[in-house]
């Protein structure tokens, strides 16, 4: 029922899509799968009508159609599940499903909401949900609001769903919750864009899978005649590059670890953490999306308190953030754009604030020493901004990458904790920012690093620990990882 | 702590009204018997209250809607002052009403403009207003009051009664009853709510965001303009000084009301009750014997403790 056509997309002369194919029958669960920067968001934007494409056709029931706003889309049957952020949390579950639709009394001049508590209980109740309508939406889990959200949809006669990640956040009871609900959704006709990184829903829920890479088709297949290796196979193709091979490690590590988890747990992210990182070494966390992986970094640096087990650094306990900062700890956060930088600020100014007590006498801020440290870290990560006065905002992601690493190595960090350090980064800045990290190993830095690129993780780790909802499931040696499918299969399982 | 307080569910919603029960008893025990309890009284009260809460109801959709107007204190003494020199010059109270209420109007439509389509934010917006508006005030009768010889005026606005029931409390609970129903069982009144509980969710859903918001920040200036010519209809005057600090009694009493200053979600009843806990309380304070500064700290200790007790955003 739905057909794109060759369709092609470029972002400041970068080909995004290149001649991109994709079909979906009536009543189907059709996959799309790629790793970050194949094109999948790019598609579903142009299929939702964010952006348009540059060329190629669009054919809803065999006739072509335009797709120029988000308006258009609807109409024509489409609607995007989002995780939470369509709905208002303020309102009731009915409220929410009707929002500007409600059914009117007294002449068009009020909302009748007994009419409107009716027709949401309808329609929950023929999609097999209890959900009640009368519930804000603020005290409903992030499961039964994508649930709600696909009632809004479905209430708006929308035929074909796109649900990008829609696991990715919620419970496992909540995952077969809804992935239940998909297979009655499937049933009744209703056609289904699926995008996951989990290949078990993957194989237990669709029909087709369609792989991206860079833009291009790679694979179209049932679902049925693909098998794990496959997929993963057609996902990474085998253009890596050299800097992203592993390299054996020339320099020694420490005797006494730096880092040191024992029994580290936060309820309910995670439990039971063990773990020495010497210094020197570069230990890569494993696992999907919500496994626990940032809980953790985020737990070590002292964002939340544990609630059992402890960390310590060089043998030391440290609780709490400014005594881990005090012990030499840094953390790399994962969204750089708003945990990472104050965009606004220039180089200098984002490079002096964790270190403002390198660069003060006399209690005042001693430019020209802050000045002379950051030209010297532009120079060694090259950075590419003209002088250090320029706006963080302006630097592309890779570059602005660099600067919060940079800004954090002027404390020579016993202990680095990185979170997806390259995400959003081109191949270039991917491939420098992992030199850089080996580097700071054989300096002899600690590092813990959470990716969810297994080539990324591969090519930096001499140790990985497998994590699964929250537990360590392996422990894995670099030099016992025969292959990225391995990686693969040890975080699926 | 935290979850004895959230083991009583949903008490927060009712924090205004343990408040004002709990000031009420307060202020009967210590002071019942200087003359707080006598229906005279309670009639006064409600009698000062009202601007704030004509003003209080119309901010509580402002900031249902996710912003908020400053200006609504020196916009009342504005609609005042063109309503008393209209009236002052012959044009009869009729065309007062109206060119105060134009007033009102007026800088609504200014205040949203530059909120929804000049994209500032309406807490600047307003402080910029509230502070021009207020010279202007001044500026136009170079601060002396204008006398109102409109008796029908005085006393369909002011110290009139219907009945036994004072024109000012009517004025409050007329407002009262059409802010609620409009918050709470119109279309406009949830798109309020939607606008300011999910902006980018409300516009997915069709709704012109900007213009709700437009159309809240015209129901604050009319509101104030009405609450000015509540004002003038009281002291028979029309004076500059009119409203000062009201915008921010009628913040106060939204936000001890229930509504949350995250937008989203309001009760208007709530503020109604707000405005007149605020009265209350001054009220009291005088009967007491405290002075205005000690009025004034008292005032503001409650806020902040109110908002301190009251819901955080749903994030």
């Amino acid at each position: 029922m739905l057909e794109m056509r060759a369709i092609e997309k470029q972002f400041n002369r970068n080909p995004v899509l290149k001649k991109t194919h994709f079909s979906l029958r009536k009543g189907e669960v059709h996959a799309l799968m790629g790793g970050n920067g194949a094109g999948k968001s790019t598609l579903m934007k142009i299929l939702t009508g964010v952006c348009m494409a540059d060329a190629g056709e669009i054919l809803i029931d065999g006739k072509p159609v335009v797709i120029d706003s988000p308006k258009t889309s609807e109409a024509l049957g489409i609607a995007m599940i989002f995780q939470e952020f369509s709905l208002v949390p303020s309102l009731t579950v009915a409220q929410n499903i009707y929002l500007n639709r409600e059914p009117r009394r007294a002449a068009g001049l009020l909302i009748d909401d007994a009419e409107l508590v009716r027709q949401a209980k309808v329609i929950l109740h023929e999609l097999g949900e209890d959900i009640d309508p009368n519930v804000p939406v603020s005290s409903l889990s992030v499961g039964m609001c994508q649930i709600v959200e696909i009632a809004k949809a479905l209430s708006k006669n929308a035929r074909i769903l796109i649900m990008d990640e829609p696991t990715s956040s919620i419970s496992e009871a909540e995952v077969e919750r809804l992935l239940n609900f998909v297979r009655r959704l499937k049933a009744n006709g209703i056609s289904i864009i699926y995008i996951s990184h989990r290949m078990s829903e993957i194989f237990s829920l669709c029909d087709r899978v369609t792989v991206l890479r860079d833009g291009e088709n790679v694979r179209t297949e049932d679902c049925e005649k693909l098998t794990m290796e496959s997929l993963i196979d057609a996902m990474l193709g085998s253009s890596v590059g050299a800097s992203m091979h592993w390299q054996a490690r020339s320099h020694v590590l420490g005797t006494a670890p730096a880092l040191e988890l024992a029994g580290l747990a936060r309820q309910p992210h995670f439990s039971g953490i063990n773990l020495q990182v010497y210094p020197g070494e570069i230990v890569g966390l494993a696992g999907l999306m919500g496994s626990g992986r940032t809980e953790i970094m985020e737990t070590i640096f002292g964002l939340h308190s544990p609630s059992a087990g402890e960390v310590r650094v060089n043998g030391k306990v440290v609780q709490g953030m400014a005594e881990v900062i005090e012990a030499g700890v840094t953390l790399v956060p994962e969204n750089r754009r708003t945990q990472g930088l104050v965009l606004s600020h220039s180089v200098l100014d984002n490079f002096m604030l964790p270190n403002l007590r390198l660069f003060q006498r006399w209690g005042v801020v001693q430019l020209p020493w802050a000045y002379k440290a950051v030209k010297e870290f532009i120079k060694s990560l090259s950075i590419k901004v003209d002088h250090p006065h320029k706006m963080v905002g302006l630097l592309s992601g890779g570059n602005q990458q660099k600067v919060v690493i940079a800004k954090w190595l002027a404390r020579a960090p016993r202990v680095l904790l990185l979170d997806e350090p390259t995400i959003g980064v081109d191949i270039g800045a991917k491939a420098d920012t992992i030199q850089l990290v080996r580097k700071l190993a054989a300096q002899g830095s600690a590092i813990l690093v959470v990716s969810s690129e297994f080539e990324e993780l591969l090519a930096m780790s001499d140790r990985l620990i497998v994590l699964r909802d929250g537990r360590t499931t392996q422990v894995l040696d670099r030099t016992e990882i025969e292959s990225e499918e391995m990686l693969h299969h040890a975080v699926q399982a | 702590m935290k979850k004895l307080l959230s083991s009583f569910v949903g008490w927060q919603d009712y924090i205004v009204y343990i408040f004002f029960s709990l000031v009420i008893v307060f202020f009967a025990v210590t002071i019942g018997d200087k003359g707080f309890l006598t229906l005279n009284n309670l009639f006064n009260i409600t009698r000062t209250t009202s601007m704030i809460v004509v003003m209080a109801v119309a901010m509580t959709f402002v900031i249902s809607a996710g912003e908020l107007d400053l200006s609504v204190g020196s916009t009342a003494a504005l609609a005042a002052l063109v309503a008393g020199l209209t009236m002052q010059s012959g044009y009869g109270w009729v065309a007062g009403v109206i060119a105060g209420l134009l007033c009102g109007l007026g800088v609504g439509l200014l205040n949203g403009f530059f909120v929804t389509y000049v994209n500032i934010p309406s807490f600047l917006v307003t402080l910029g207003m509230m502070q021009f508006i207020r010279g202007l005030d001044m500026r136009v009768t170079y601060t002396k009051p204008i006398p109102i010889a409109e008796d029908t005026f005085n006393g369909l606005f002011g110290q009139g009664n219907l009945g036994s029931v004072p024109s000012l409390l009517l004025w409050s609970l007329l407002a009262t009853a059409v802010g609620h129903v409009v918050l709470k069982y119109t279309p406009f009144g949830r798109k309020v709510l939607a606008t300011g509980g999910n902006r980018v969710a409300a516009r997915y859903s069709g709704i012109n965001t900007a213009r709700i918001k437009l159309y809240g920040f015209i129901i604050t200036g009319c509101a104030a303009a009405l609450a000015g010519l509540l004002y003038t209809g009281m002291m028979q005057t029309a004076r500059y000084s009119f409203g000062t600090g009201g915008e921010l009694a009628a913040i106060a009493a939204v936000i001890l009301g229930g509504t949350s200053l995250y937008g989203g979600k309001g009760s208007i009843i709530g503020t109604f009750v707000g405005a007149l806990l605020i009265g209350t309380i001054n009220n009291g304070l005088i009967i007491m014997g405290l002075d205005v500064s000690e009025q004034n700290m008292v005032a503001g200790a409650i806020i902040i403790l109110a908002v301190a007790f009251g819901r955080r955003p749903v994030v």
